[in-house]
């Protein structure tokens, strides 16, 4: 008898845990819709009124225009240079490539304030004035080994043999990589690329303080938020959640299926 | 050890396949000492010897895959030595086969073909006669995740030879099978092999393999080739006990050699040329008879008790425990023999002199 209070007790308890961590992203996508000028219950009617009005700013244009260009840009620096760093640790010996992956992977393991604030001051003592191209390389920074840690997941798995016969049969390690080990691991790599793109919509820290007067849909929400209690700002935060959340559930759906 | 000086095949053209010197060392570690090989045009050629003795690191160089530390490769009188496996003219059908999972059967045959930029027309050619060849056209548009191990190993092989290589290399084809489907196998290669004439190179632990298959066998062990020819000859005139034993089983008798006669441990004694030291005696199991033989100072008797015999089949397997405490194994077809022999009783077994062979020990 005891057995099975304790397992409901179990389930209540995981079952409440989940719903604390998830109330507040229900409740903001909810008010985005609410009719109500401040966020309260009880809901005064549905409307899309916040989203128009949101879409009538032009900081939300810019802010939109600015997340695109540094989520394309790091997508697209970050494969690329993932793969390579990815297959090199792939063929490493088992002993050499732990220390290798651990030193790669350090700016995971660093505080993104503190990384943040490392490059603001590098920035200044070079006198690089700040924009989306200096945001760019501090998100790459830290969004790169997420890359390359996913890459090489696979391709620690992946068959070299099948290497050795396209050689055998006349085919140059480019066109190696290009016919057999690409379509393989194009599953990953799309996921890959599609982490980075959800990391880099989210990223705030580094973006703040290395963006100087620019807006990204992060920190145009800080902005916001600072200024007033504009109930806009739930419908831009529900962007961004959709935006990201959709990038990862399509990443995850990528990178599980196997060729 | 040379083996081309050892070779006296009458009419022989040059080799297709010339190995000189050709060693490999990892480290400290000697995977391959320096060795000789040739291997000849229509030879189904088997490089045989026990885990780690070197084999697959000696077809890999030969393919290409592996640079030798000293050594040259001849194919075709072309030394290919600093060649990779893409310009040399050898297939290789790796263990694991290597086939490519995202390609279908035909695709993955096709693939050799493609890279040599040959014409589409005769892509599909080519693809369809090889796949006629290994019997596989019910197949040919599956995936490789949906075919059993004989399956792919067959399709390994169709992609290999469509290439029309000069030197088929095989990596252990046969070790993932089942029993049933090896033997099925080899009946397969070696009709393949009868039919297209080719010069197959093949890596086995398995004794039987290499005799079932090859009509010249190299034996390693521990890097080096420690007999070389066709598998009657390592068999009949085995050329050290490791070879004796590693190839068919094999009784080996203890003995002394002195004054040109040598006497065993176990009995039997006659007259042997040669220098005064320790030797062994090889007999092969059905070499050896049961009872007293017609007398003959070509045969020779040893004295022992019936230790064990088991019913194997084709032949009864018989232990039998010899004067001086070592153990016989005779292999007899004779079936009925068997009914009126009882554990412990006395035996005698008879052998002719020219089919045993005498090592140095």
């Amino acid at each position: 008898m005891t057995g099975r209070v304790s397992r409901i007790a179990w389930i209540l308890f995981g079952t409440g845990t989940v719903l604390f961590m998830l109330l507040p992203m229900v409740l903001l996508v909810l008010f985005s819709f609410g009719g109500n000028e401040l966020a309260s219950f009880p809901l005064r009617g549905l409307t899309f009124d916040w989203y128009t009005a949101l879409f009538a700013k032009s900081d939300f244009r810019v802010a939109l225009e600015n997340s695109t260009y540094l989520s394309v840009a790091v997508g697209a620096t970050s494969v690329p240079v993932g793969m390579l760093a990815a297959f090199a640790f792939a063929g490493l010996k088992r002993r050499r490539a732990g220390p290798a992956i651990a030193a790669m992977a350090a700016p995971l393991m660093m505080p993104p304030l503190v990384l943040a604030l490392a490059l603001f001051s590098a920035y200044s003592a070079l006198d690089i004035s700040l924009g989306l191209s200096t945001v760019l390389p501090g998100q790459v920074v830290f969004i790169q080994p997420f890359v390359i840690l996913v890459i090489y997941a696979r391709m620690a798995d992946f068959d070299r043999t099948l290497l050795d016969s396209a050689r055998d049969l006349g085919a140059s390690p480019f066109r190696a990589f290009v016919t057999v080990t690409l379509p393989i691991i194009s599953p990953t790599v799309i996921g890959a690329a599609l982490i980075a793109m959800a990391l880099s919509l989210d990223e705030f820290i580094i973006t703040y303080y290395t963006i100087g007067g620019g807006l990204t849909l992060p920190t145009l929400v800080w902005g916001l938020l600072r200024r007033s209690l504009d109930p806009s700002v739930n419908a831009l935060a529900t962007l961004i959640l959709i935006g990201t959340v959709g990038a990862t559930i399509l990443a995850i759906r990528a990178t599980r299926y196997r060729g | 050890m040379n083996a081309a000086a050892e070779d006296l095949r009458p009419g022989r053209r040059a080799p297709l396949v010339r190995l000189r010197g050709i060693s490999k060392t990892y480290g400290n570690v000697a995977a391959v000492k320096p060795l000789d090989l040739e291997i000849d045009s229509g030879d189904f050629y088997a490089l045989l010897g026990p885990s780690g003795c070197g084999k697959t690191t000696l077809l890999r160089m030969i393919g290409g895959f592996t640079e030798p530390t000293t050594g040259t490769v001849e194919i075709d009188g072309i030394d290919v030595t600093r060649l990779g496996p893409e310009r040399r003219p050898t297939n290789m059908v790796f263990q694991g086969y290597g086939l490519f999972p995202h390609m279908t059967v035909r695709q993955n045959i096709a693939y050799g073909l493609k890279v040599h930029k040959v014409a589409p027309s005769e892509i599909r050619a080519r693809v369809d006669e090889i796949i006629a060849l290994v019997r596989l056209e019910p197949l040919a548009d599956r995936r490789p995740d949906a075919l059993s191990g004989g399956q792919a190993q067959r399709v390994a092989l169709a992609r290999a030879l469509v290439m029309r290589p000069r030197v088929l290399l095989l990596d252990e084809p046969l070790a993932a099978l089942d029993l049933q489907l090896r033997k099925a196998m080899q009946e397969e290669l070696r009709r393949i092999h009868r039919s297209i004439g080719g010069t197959f190179v093949f890596v086995t632990h398995d004794q039987g393999e290499a005799m079932a298959l090859a009509n010249r066998i190299a034996v390693m062990d521990a890097g080096a080739c420690v007999q070389e020819g066709g598998p009657e000859d390592i068999y009949r005139s085995p050329k050290s006990r490791f070879i004796s034993t590693f190839i068919g089983d094999a009784n080996v008798l203890a003995g002394r050699r002195r004054n040109n006669r040598i006497e065993l441990e176990a009995g039997a004694a006659f007259d042997d040329e040669g220098p005064d030291e320790a030797v062994i005696v090889v007999i092969r199991p059905e070499a050896i008879a049961l009872g007293a033989a017609a007398s003959g100072s070509d045969t020779l008797q040893l004295a022992g008790r019936l230790a064990e015999s088991v019913f194997l089949g084709p032949y009864v397997r018989y232990r039998i425990l010899l004067d001086n405490g070592a153990e016989a194994i005779v292999h007899s077809s004779d079936l009925q023999g068997r009914r009126t022999l009882a554990v412990d009783e006395p035996v005698t077994l008879s052998w002719a002199r020219d089919r045993h062979s005498v090592l140095p020990g």
